[in-house]
C-alpha cells in the first residue's frame, strides 16, 4: 500500500482538529492527491461485506440506520455517519478509522455516496448490497439535469460483481427503472398498504412519463413527491413487484409502526423517527440487515439505538424554547418538512437560511418549486426571519405564497439571524430550516452558545 | 379586467423553479384587482391561443423536450406562429425559447425543427453554461438590469431579430457575442432562470403591460411596492457585476 496519504492525511487530520476546523474532507481529498488508490487499498482490510447507499434524499437515515443495526449485532463499523458523502469524504473516514499503516480494524463499511460520485468510488468499495433511496431533483446545476445523474449511477453499477445485490425503492419510478436491463441481483422494497397521508402530488412531480415508451403513467395510489404505485396504460410497465413491502403503517407523534412482508414472512417493526418518508429509510435499512444476515432482535435493537445527527429534525431550545432543527435540500425534502411542521399545529416562528456555496448547489430556483401557498395558507405563521447569501430570494418566494412582507426579516448573518429570533410563549414554535451549508453554520453556532442538541 | 394566462406543458417543462413565474405574473395582476386565470395547455389540449393573453413556454430535460417538440412543431407551429405576428404576449425560456427557433443543431449533426417565429438557430455546445447572470435590457426606451440563473449547453444565434439585452454578467446566448436572449414583437426568449419574473419587475411588468394594451388599449399599471424584488436584484448584481 502506498502509505504517504495515510499519513498525510492523519496529520490534517490532527492540524483541522486543533484549529478547530471540522474536517471531514479536506484529509481525504490532500492524501487523494498522494494516493489516489487508497480509498481500494484501505477497504481491503473491512473483512465483511459493505454497503453502499445512495440517492437523493434519506441517504443519511438509511445509511445511519444500517451502521446501528449492524453495531447493535456487535459489529465494528466504518461509516461517514457525517455525511461527507463525496470522494474525499469518504477516504477522510476511512483514514480517520485506520493505523498509520492504512491497517484499518472494522467488520464492516456502510457508505453514503453522493450520486454523482458513485462512478468514482463504487468500484473501489465493492460492496455487497447497494441500496437507491430515491432520485428528486436537487443541486441541478452541479450535475445537469437528473437524467444524466441517473445514466451515470446505473453506469457504475454496471461493473459491480456479478452476486452483488441492488436494493431499489419500487414506488420510485426513476429509481425502479435502474432495474431494468441490469444483470445484478436485484431486489425491490415498496409500500403494499393503500396510503393517503395528505400528501398530493407534489409541484416538483417529476417522472409523468414512462421511460420505456413516453406514455402517461397512471398512479392508483400517491405516497409522496412521485412516489406511489404507478403503471403506464400504454406498454404496461409497472411498479415492479416487492420483495419487501410496508403494511398496517401507523403514524403517530411518537414515531412509525409497521409490518414488512418478506418472502412467506410478518416481520413487526417500530421506530421512533416520525413522518411518512420515513418508512422507506426504516424499511431499507432492515431489508438491507435481513440480506447480510442480522438476526431479528438485533435489527429492533438498533432501530432503538439510532439517534439521528446533527440537524436532522433534531430539537433542541433556543432562548430556553423548544426548537426544531431540520436540513432542507430540495423540494421535495422541503415539501416534507413543511407538512411536518403542518401538522404540529403550533403557531411559528421561522428562521430559513438558504446558501448557494457549491455544496447546495448555486442555483437556488428550486425554492419556487416548492408548495409554499399550500404551506401558507394552512400553517399559523407569526414571523420569519431569512438568512444566508439567499435570506433576500428566499424573503421574495415567501411574500408571492401570501405572508406579509412586513412580518418578513431579511438578515443575511446566520450568526446574527437566530440571535435575532423572538423570544416567544410556550405555545409557539421555533423551526431553524437551513439548507446544506448554513446548517454548518447554525450547528457552529449553537456549539458556541454551548445549546445541548 | 382580466388576463388570460397560458401555461405551456406545466407537466412536462417544469424545471428551475419556471413556475415561479406562473406564480408571479398572477399575482401581480391581482394585487392590481386585474384578474388572472391560469390555462394549462399540454399534450392533450386544443387551443389556437386567441383566447391566451400571456404565454408561457419553459425548458425540460432532454426527454421531455422531445415530447413537447413534436407537439408543438407538428401540431402547434402554425397556430402559435399566427399568434405571435397578431402580437400575442409571450415569455419562452431556455428549451422553449429554442424550440421557437427555426432549428437546434444537435451533437450527432441531427438538425432538429423548430417552429420558425424567432429568425435564431441553436447549435449544441460541449460545454454547459451554468452561473449567475446579469444583462442590461431596453425595451419600449425603458432600460433596465435582469438577473437570473442560466444552465445550458446550446449556442444560440440570432439572425434578423433583435437581442433581449447585452451581458454584464455570465455567457447569455451562446457565450461569444455578449447578447442574450431574444425580443421580436410581443414575443421574448431568454435563458434566464432563477425564476426571471419574481426578481425583474420591471420585465414582468413590462409583458402585463403589452398583455393590457393589445387586450383592453391600456398601458398604465399601478405603481407596486418592490422593495424585497429590488434588494433581491441587487444582491445578485453587488456580488457578481463587475464595476
Amino acid at each position: 500500500m502506498d502509505l504517504l496519504g495515510v499519513v498525510l492525511g492523519k496529520f490534517v487530520i490532527l492540524g483541522c482538529k486543533l484549529t478547530g476546523k471540522n474536517g471531514t474532507s479536506l484529509p481525504g481529498k490532500l492524501a487523494l492527491k498522494i494516493s489516489p488508490n487508497l480509498i481500494k487499498d484501505i477497504i481491503k482490510g473491512v473483512k465483511n461485506e459493505k454497503v453502499v447507499v445512495t440517492g437523493t434524499n434519506g441517504k443519511t437515515t438509511t445509511s445511519g440506520l444500517i451502521a446501528e443495526i449492524l453495531k447493535s449485532s456487535g459489529k465494528t463499523v466504518v461509516h461517514n455517519r457525517e455525511g461527507a458523502n463525496m470522494l474525499s469524504g469518504i477516504a477522510t473516514i476511512l483514514i480517520k478509522n485506520s493505523d498509520f499503516f492504512g491497517n484499518i480494524k472494522r467488520d464492516t463499511g456502510v457508505f453514503e455516496v453522493d450520486e454523482a460520485n458513485m462512478p468514482l468510488v463504487l468500484n473501489d468499495i465493492n460492496p455487497k448490497v447497494v441500496v437507491v433511496t430515491n432520485f428528486f431533483r436537487d443541486q441541478l446545476d452541479r450535475y445537469g439535469e437528473l437524467d444524466i445523474t441517473i445514466k451515470k449511477v446505473k453506469e457504475s453499477l454496471n461493473r459491480l460483481p456479478k452476486d452483488s445485490i441492488l436494493l431499489l425503492n419500487a414506488d420510485e419510478p426513476f429509481t425502479a427503472s435502474l432495474g431494468d436491463d441490469l444483470d445484478l441481483n436485484v431486489m425491490y422494497y415498496g409500500i403494499l398498504d393503500k396510503l393517503n397521508y395528505g400528501y398530493s402530488l407534489s409541484p416538483a412531480f417529476e417522472q409523468k412519463y414512462c421511460p420505456v415508451c413516453g406514455g402517461k403513467y397512471v398512479y392508483k395510489d400517491v405516497f409522496y413527491g412521485q412516489l406511489g404505485d404507478y403503471y403506464c396504460p400504454k406498454c404496461g410497465k409497472s411498479r415492479p413487484d416487492l420483495d419487501f413491502g410496508a403494511l398496517d403503517i401507523k403514524l403517530t407523534e411518537d414515531g412509525i409502526s409497521f409490518k414488512i412482508k418478506y418472502e412467506d414472512k410478518i416481520i413487526n417493526i417500530e421506530s421512533h423517527l416520525t413522518g411518512a418518508y420515513n418508512v422507506y429509510n426504516v424499511m431499507s435499512s432492515v431489508a438491507t440487515n435481513i440480506l447480510l444476515g442480522t438476526p431479528l432482535n438485533h435489527i429492533q435493537a438498533g432501530l432503538n439505538n439510532y439517534r439521528p445527527i446533527a440537524g436532522r429534525l433534531q430539537t433542541t431550545y433556543l432562548k430556553g424554547k423548544k426548537a426544531i432543527i431540520n436540513l432542507i435540500k430540495n423540494p421535495i425534502g422541503f415539501d416534507s418538512t413543511l407538512n411536518m411542521l403542518r401538522e404540529i399545529n403550533k403557531p411559528l416562528n421561522l428562521l430559513i437560511a438558504i446558501n448557494d456555496n457549491y455544496a447546495d448547489g448555486r442555483d437556488v430556483s428550486w425554492l419556487w418549486d416548492v408548495d409554499m401557498e399550500n404551506f401558507v395558507s394552512h400553517a399559523k405563521i407569526n414571523h420569519v426571519v431569512t438568512s444566508g447569501l439567499r435570506a433576500e430570494d428566499m424573503a421574495l418566494r415567501l411574500k408571492y405564497a401570501g405572508i406579509d412582507p412586513k412580518r418578513i426579516k431579511i438578515i443575511n448573518s446566520i450568526e446574527n439571524a437566530l440571535d435575532y429570533i423572538p423570544t416567544v410563549t410556550n405555545e409557539e414554535l421555533i423551526a431553524v430550516l437551513p439548507n446544506y451549508t448554513s446548517l454548518h453554520e447554525v450547528n457552529s453556532y449553537m456549539k458556541s452558545r454551548g445549546v445541548k442538541a | 379586467m382580466k388576463l388570460t394566462i397560458g401555461h405551456m406543458y406545466p407537466d412536462l417543462l417544469n424545471l428551475y423553479g419556471d413556475r415561479g413565474n406562473i406564480i408571479t405574473l398572477k399575482k401581480r395582476c391581482e394585487w392590481r384587482g386585474i384578474d388572472a386565470e391560469i390555462k394549462s395547455i399540454t399534450i392533450d389540449t386544443n387551443t389556437d391561443f386567441t383566447d391566451i393573453d400571456i404565454l408561457f413556454l419553459g425548458g425540460g430535460s432532454d426527454r421531455e423536450q422531445k415530447i413537447v417538440s413534436d407537439d408543438l412543431t407538428l401540431r402547434r407551429a402554425k397556430n402559435l406562429k399566427s399568434a405571435i405576428e397578431d402580437g400575442l404576449t409571450l415569455l419562452s425560456i431556455c428549451g422553449g425559447y429554442q424550440l421557437l427557433g427555426k432549428y437546434y443543431l444537435s451533437s450527432d449533426g441531427n438538425k432538429l425543427p423548430g417552429i420558425g417565429a424567432l429568425d435564431i438557430y441553436t447549435v449544441a455546445g460541449n460545454k454547459r453554461m451554468i452561473d449567475n447572470i446579469i444583462i442590461e435590457s431596453t425595451i419600449d426606451g425603458k432600460t433596465f438590469k435582469m438577473v437570473g440563473f442560466e444552465n445550458h449547453s446550446g449556442k444560440t444565434f440570432l439572425q434578423n431579430v433583435k437581442p433581449l439585452g447585452r451581458v454584464i454578467y455570465g455567457n447569455g446566448n451562446n457565450g461569444e457575442d455578449g447578447m442574450e436572449g431574444a425580443v421580436y414583437k410581443n414575443t421574448f426568449g431568454t435563458y434566464l432562470h432563477g425564476p426571471v419574473l419574481p426578481k425583474n419587475p420591471e420585465f414582468t411588468d413590462m409583458l402585463i403591460r403589452k398583455a393590457l394594451d393589445r387586450k383592453y388599449g391600456k398601458n398604465q399599471l399601478e405603481p407596486l411596492d418592490d422593495s424585497f424584488e429590488h434588494l433581491t436584484q441587487n444582491a445578485i448584481i453587488k456580488r457578481f457585476a463587475k464595476k
